[in-house]
């Protein structure tokens, strides 16, 4: 039950490369109960990331950012599965992929930093080890090589001493470090595509913005790679990303390039989260926080899914909002956004 | 502090421990055994004479005030003198350390054989433990924990001695007399062991490093070996120390049913004939190795786990 021949909700705006991750009609849901209709997190996600450019997928939390990150390595937790959609990286679907090929993509055209380096690292395994795992399943190469490739990896990232490091244990590195790790971990093996979910939430301010630094560098500096980056805070997607989708409800809502989106939101959403974004400009301005909460992943989708919380709802808004066709690249799912409608 | 000094800090302070271990260990089953009766009458028959019985008293130094004898005890502890056997009049801890060897070879057979299953066991239970198979082989595990060591070894004789009359049940005459022995043993320590090991594995499967070394492409086998495996054997090595202390009365119970020559079934004779100096060497000498398993696990542990291990550089 794949949908096919959708129109690609994002067309190419700036003289980025060829399409690396496309993602179209994508529907992830968690069978219900006794045969009763899945929980749908993800409802009909459209999503191209080309070569050379990165992704922000910006949500609050239960918005089913995490999960198409998820649903992108094959890693959906059981019993949660695609529905329909595809997934695509040059041209090939992945939603039919067997558990082995999965394991053939991820680590090697797949790569993924996780959220949490203090929990993500196998504390009985050395970095060498850790790396020397990933690098031995995906590059043919000599024994004798994988300390220098994974020394190389660390130097890569920033990680001074690279050598001694090789030996160390997680628990002897800063959780700076760590992600420093686990971001030499997702790129040691030169992936076509990098996933990052939350890589900096977990890290003191100060770290945070050295690792966004880092990411933004190492993203663009991958060649022929996307990067996809998965967060709830616009400012962190605003530093590291050329452009924007804004994710909600499992669906997206507003995409377009980042310094576009940000200057002119036209999703109500959008403007709300920006609305809520501390800023030290030395411009005294109240953050207004977006009234309510954002609905489970179990909420009815009949209507516009941000309706209730929705200063400009009116009675249009009781039909959901399709994302409309990209103009300039940018695209937005509201019956009241700009255009005079 | 210095490596050297904090070991011998730390060497120091498990030394003391044993000593107050022993001396209270030794205290308590002092009075404790004194408690259970008077050898000289055990000894001397039903029908003696009175004036035989405070004979063999004097003898024995049992006629002494109970504070006297105590201080004599002790005194002589700290030389390692037990005294000697009131039923054979041999020396009690030359008795014990004779019979050493054929304890310490059953349990460690024990150990071994708990080892080669629960490990393999465990792991298959913990690696996907809402599976129905799994379901039924827990619950399997599960009422075999609850089956007390003597039966399985009185099962076993029946099965294999008396009916199949492949093995021999009686004494160390070699491999084939090893096997029933060491596996009631082993039936001890099995179940928990196993259950203990799923656990640990199940939890180790729902954590963050595994999902980062599937997002590396590892497999279902490379992520229980690799990853899941070496965290729970980890956590349950620190369980042997503490099931030891369990391993060493299996072991009395195990070496009456076989009548296995270790010195669990002195301890269980000695007991019965008030051989009160047996008794006590057999028990200093049950402290004395459990301790040292319990010291040597955490040794053990602090090498093997990188968290605990010493920063040489």
């Amino acid at each position: 039950m794949i949908e096919t021949a959708r129109p690609a909700a994002i067309a190419p705006v700036t003289a980025a490369g060829r399409p690396i991750l496309e993602i179209e009609g994508l529907r992830v849901g968690f069978p219900g109960p006794g045969g009763n209709p899945p929980t749908v997190v993800l409802d009909g996600v459209d999503l191209t990331i080309r070569q050379g450019e990165i992704l922000g997928l910006v949500g609050e939390s239960g918005s089913g950012k995490s999960m198409l990150a998820l649903a992108a390595m094959g890693l959906l937790p059981a019993p949660g599965r695609v529905l329909s959609g595809a997934i695509r990286i040059e041209g090939r679907d992945l939603t039919s992929l067997s558990e082995r090929a999965w394991q053939q993509l991820r680590g090697g055209t797949l790569g993924m930093v996780f959220q949490d380096p203090m929990t993500g690292l196998n504390p009985v395994r050395s970095i060498g080890a850790t790396l020397g795992e990933s690098i031995r399943r995906h590059q043919r190469v000599a024994a004798s090589d994988v300390a220098r490739i994974a020394e190389a990896a660390l130097r890569a990232v920033g990680i001074p001493a690279a050598r001694e490091r090789l030996s160390a244990y997680p628990h002897q590195l800063s959780g700076g470090l760590r992600q420093r790790v686990m971001i030499a971990l997702a790129l040691v093996n030169r992936p076509r595509v990098i996933i990052a979910d939350e890589p900096t939430t977990a890290l003191d301010a100060t770290i945070q913005a050295q690792i966004l630094d880092l990411l933004r560098e190492r993203l663009h500096h991958a060649e022929g790679a996307g990067g996809l980056m998965i967060t709830h805070d616009l400012g962190v997607a605003a530093e590291v990303c050329d452009r924007i989708a804004v994710i909600y409800h499992g669906r997206i809502v507003e995409t377009g390039q980042t310094r576009e989106v940000l200057a002119d939101p036209r999703h109500p959403y959008t403007a709300g989260l920006l609305a809520a974004v501390p800023r030290f400009d030395g411009r005294g301005r109240r953050l207004v926080p977006i009234p309510g909460q954002p609905p489970g992943p179990a909420a009815e989708r009949i209507s516009c899914s941000f309706r209730p919380r929705c200063a400009r709802a009116s009675e249009a808004c009781s039909a959901a909002p399709a994302l409309s066709p990209p103009v300039q690249g940018r695209s937005v799912a509201c019956h009241h956004s700009g255009g005079g409608q | 502090m210095n490596r050297g000094a904090a070991l011998r800090a730390a060497l120091a302070k498990r030394l003391t421990e044993l000593l107050v271990l022993l001396f209270a260990i030794s205290t308590l089953l002092f009075f404790l055994l004194r408690l259970g009766g008077d050898p000289a009458m055990l000894m001397a028959g039903d029908e003696a004479d009175p004036e035989v019985v405070a004979l063999i008293r004097a003898q024995y130094g049992l006629d002494a005030p109970l504070w006297v004898q105590y201080l004599r005890y002790v005194v002589a502890m700290l030389s390692l003198d037990f005294g000697t056997s009131l039923s054979t009049g041999r020396d009690a801890l030359g008795l014990v350390l004779e019979r050493l060897g054929s304890t310490l070879l059953l349990a460690g057979l024990a150990v071994a054989i708990t080892t080669a299953i629960a490990v393999p066991l465990g792991a298959w239970l913990g690696y996907r433990p809402e599976r129905g198979d799994r379901q039924a082989v827990n619950a399997v595990v599960f009422v075999l924990q609850g089956i007390p060591g003597y039966i399985v070894g009185l099962l076993l004789i029946q099965l294999f001695v008396v009916e199949l009359r492949w093995l021999t049940s009686i004494g160390n005459q070699g491999l084939s007399s090893w096997i029933l022995p060491s596996f009631t043993l082993a039936s001890f320590l099995v179940p928990k062991m196993v259950r203990v090991i799923a656990a640990n594995v199940a939890e180790a499967m729902r954590e963050d490093y595994i999902r980062t070394a599937r997002a590396t492409g590892a497999s279902g086998r490379e992520l229980l070996l690799f990853h899941a495996l070496p965290n729970a054997v980890l956590g349950a090595t620190a369980l042997i120390g503490t099931q030891f202390a369990f391993l060493m009365s299996g072991s009395l119970i195990t070496e009456v049913i076989f009548a296995w020559p270790g010195f669990g079934a002195l301890l269980v004779a000695s007991v019965t004939r008030l051989d009160f100096p047996v008794v006590q060497a057999a028990v200093f000498m049950i402290a004395v190795l459990v301790f040292l398993v319990n010291a040597g696990t955490d040794v053990l542990f602090s090498l093997i786990d990188p968290r605990l291990r010493r920063q040489t550089a």
